[in-house]
């Protein structure tokens, strides 16, 4: 069966401009994502997660960013294209995005069922307080975000509406961040980084809630950790990025049982493994995006270098088993 | 000279809960209740629990930064439960602490070398040139170049500023130093540099460190004790290669189940799956009884008296009215 494609970024290269130069920081990333699939952009801060995932609701402020080349094709539209109305538009139907601080999308001074219902009311829309809204709009709003939190598993609901956020846990306010981005059923939920101010028990617990729902729901999810084990459990698919490029992509089960790119391998011996034992992680940092490597940008970092690697950028090729790896250690159709 | 650097015994903090406009006493937060237990010197105890079980507080009782509500702590073979203010500053040289985030504990518009210098100027330790040549040293130890002292901490990498964090811990020669998550900010990649750098400091420097962490992956790695922690109690305490292979406590097993893996083979290794239901009660509404209760999968009747930590034919400590049949693979979660 061939999914369909929701959303493909083609060749996405971004630069910001400072008075120190121009960084040249995604440079060239493909992301495709098929209908109703989870996929999950891990890799060290810093290596451009956000930025890209960011670009899809054009919220990345221009300048000092500057899309220099590529699309992203939304249902076949390309969004970089798209007017402020069209943008607007589709934060508030089509994708819905959780950040990471659950802090800061909640509003302290009203309450949860406020805000929850003001989510769908308001459509992404800035509340307007002239604007009457009728009765029926706000019960059908009432009920769906009941309906919402029940699917949440949140208990008592009809209680949590009343609350304001300051009285709940960390990990009930992430709960209800995710609520609220449910609230539409978009077709696609964008999660930069959730729960990771959250211990690993409630992280545990969210992120099962949250694989369920999307799953049951039919919405497609990019899910961004710097955490592989929680890469692992949540999706579908897995891109590794490095710098700005994506430089490992494969099957969530199997990617981490054998990984190919030295990144992901620096990366994986990193994690202290239950046996006790823990590689020696990665020297040195990212690289500067004022004047990165011309070759491939890992370079200064990776302990199995070759000299063609320092002036040619190795690009994304197909190994045999469905895997997509951008080193020169690897050539096309191998295992 | 005695083997342990630490001797707690039934310690307490209890803070007051004040209501209304007299500020009138309703109540006490339990955030540290009846804790007990010892650590050899040159060894790591690892505290374990979720955000608000009491990890923090325990550490900053045992360092006096709290009067303790109840309890006697017994630090390198003297009794500093009730230490004055003159006293207090002189015990502060031997214990120090490491802070979480690396970004907000160094103060950014100070030099490097100034945050190193701070605490050999509070303590008024040597003059100007043996201060000197004690911050080469520590930048040093921590593996860092000594042009970055002329530096200020906007300009280095998390982790670099985490070793600045481990590098003024280090100033002053303490015997015992707390490891609050130090590196649940970075990542993984720096995260081991950092777990090596701190183990190899602990061998040169005979160093005793109580080191706490939400992430029992980590723990195996560098600890040899662990206390598990639930609302002020531990709940678990024992060795940690007891603690991988025998875990008894429910608290522990959902904690050890729940770590996010990377491949089959590690998840093999892993209890089954422990759901916990709803989130960790209120400190100020603390459950009757075993305070686990009301997340507990294996709940019974029983459950409504509190259990003692009692010691298990492991050798481990744990409270839990079922420890014995769950070792024994009597009870399966869910089914009773
Ligand atoms: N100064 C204080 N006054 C009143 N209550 C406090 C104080 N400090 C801590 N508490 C309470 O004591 C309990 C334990 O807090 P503590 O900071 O020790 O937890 P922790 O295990 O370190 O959590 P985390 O993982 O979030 O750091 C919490 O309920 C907290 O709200
Ligand atoms: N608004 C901005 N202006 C300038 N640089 C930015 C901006 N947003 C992000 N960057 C830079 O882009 C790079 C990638 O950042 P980001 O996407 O946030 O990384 P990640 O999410 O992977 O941690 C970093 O070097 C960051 O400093
Ligand atoms: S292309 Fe060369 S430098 Fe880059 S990761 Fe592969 S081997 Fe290392
Ligand atoms: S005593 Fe009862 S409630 Fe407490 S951990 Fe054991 S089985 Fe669970
Ligand atoms: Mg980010
Ligand atoms: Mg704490």
């Amino acid at each position: 069966m061939m999914s369909k494609v929701l959303l493909s970024i083609e060749d996405l290269k971004v630069h910001f401009t400072s008075y120190e130069g121009t960084a040249k920081i995604i440079n060239g990333v493909n992301i495709h994502l098929n209908e109703g699939e989870v996929i999950s952009i891990v890799g060290e801060s810093g290596c451009g997660k956000s930025v890209t995932v960011r670009s899809i609701l054009g919220l990345v402020p221009t300048p000092p960013a500057k899309y220099v080349g590529g699309e992203i094709l939304f249902e076949n539209r390309n969004i970089l294209k798209f007017t402020k109305d069209e943008m607007q538009k589709m934060r508030g139907q089509d994708i819905s995005m959780i950040f990471q601080d659950p802090m800061t999308a909640l509003n302290p001074v009203f309450t949860i069922g406020e805000q929850l219902m003001d989510v769908y009311m308001w459509k992404g829309k800035k509340r307007n307080i002239l604007s009457r809204v009728n009765k029926k709009l706000k019960q059908e709003a009432y009920s769906r975000a009941i309906e919402v939190l029940e699917k949440m598993r949140i208990p008592d609901p009809t209680a949590i509406m009343k609350r304001y956020p300051v009285e709940l846990s960390g990990g009930m306010r992430q709960r209800i961040v995710i609520a609220m981005a449910l609230m539409h059923t978009p077709k696609l939920l964008i999660a930069d980084e959730p729960g990771t101010a959250l211990d690993v028990s409630v992280q545990d617990q969210i992120l099962i809630e949250l694989k369920r729902l999307v799953k049951e729901e039919g919405i497609s999810m990019i899910f961004i950790t710097h955490n592989l084990g929680v890469a692992r459990i949540i999706s579908d698919r897995v891109y590794v990025m490095y710098a700005g490029e994506v430089v490992e992509e494969g099957d969530a089960k199997t990617i981490f049982e054998e990984s190919y790119h030295p990144y992901t391998n620096g990366l994986l011996a990193s994690i202290p493994k239950l046996d006790g034992s823990m590689g020696d992680g990665i020297d040195g940092r990212i690289p500067n995006f004022l004047n990165p490597p011309v070759g491939c940008r890992f370079y200064d970092r990776c302990t199995e270098r070759k000299s063609v690697c320092k002036d040619t950028r190795p690009d994304l090729i197909n190994l045999l088993n469905k895997r997509k790896v951008a080193c020169h250690l690897y050539s096309e159709g191998r295992n | 000279m005695s083997n342990n650097m630490l001797e707690i015994n039934g310690l307490k903090k209890y803070f007051p809960i004040n209501k209304g406009f007299f500020k009138k006493k309703v109540g006490d937060v339990k955030a540290v209740d009846d804790i007990s237990f010892t650590l050899e010197r040159g060894t790591t105890l690892a505290i374990v629990g979720e955000s608000g079980s009491g990890k923090t507080t325990l550490a900053k009782t045992i360092m006096r930064f709290y009067d303790p509500t109840e309890g006697t702590i017994n630090f390198d073979d003297r009794d500093i439960t009730n230490i004055d203010q003159k006293e207090l500053k002189l015990l502060r040289q031997q214990m120090q602490m490491v802070h979480q985030d690396p970004s907000t504990s160094l103060n950014p518009r100070k030099k490097i070398r100034d945050i190193l210098e701070a605490p050999l100027l509070i303590h008024k330790v040597g003059n100007k040139q043996q201060r000197e040549a004690r911050i080469r040293e520590l930048i040093n130890l921590v593996e860092l170049p000594e042009e970055f002292l002329n530096r200020n901490p906007h300009s280095l990498s998390g982790g670099q500023k985490q070793r600045i964090g481990i590098a003024r811990a280090l100033a002053l020669n303490p015997k015992l130093v707390v490891l609050d998550e130090p590196t649940s900010a970075l990542d993984v990649s720096v995260q081991a540099k950092i777990i090596t750098l701190l183990r190899d400091l602990q061998k040169k420097l005979n160093l005793t460190y109580i080191f706490i962490t939400h992430d029992l992956s980590l723990v195996r790695n560098f600890a040899d004790q662990v206390a598990v922690m639930y609302l002020g109690s531990v709940v678990e305490y024992s060795d940690v290669e007891t603690l991988y292979n025998h875990p008894l406590n429910p608290y522990t097993q959902s904690l050890l189940s729940s770590i996010p893996v990377v491949n089959e083979n590690e998840s093999k290794m892993l209890p089954n799956k422990i759901p916990l239901e709803g989130e960790i009660p209120s400190p100020t509404k603390m459950p009757e009884g075993c305070k686990f209760h009301t997340r507990c999968p294996y709940a019974t009747e029983k459950c409504k008296q509190r259990p003692e930590l009692e010691i298990t034919k492991y050798g481990s400590r744990v409270s839990c009215h079922f420890a014995e049949d769950i070792s024994e693979g009597k009870v399966k979660a869910g089914i009773r």
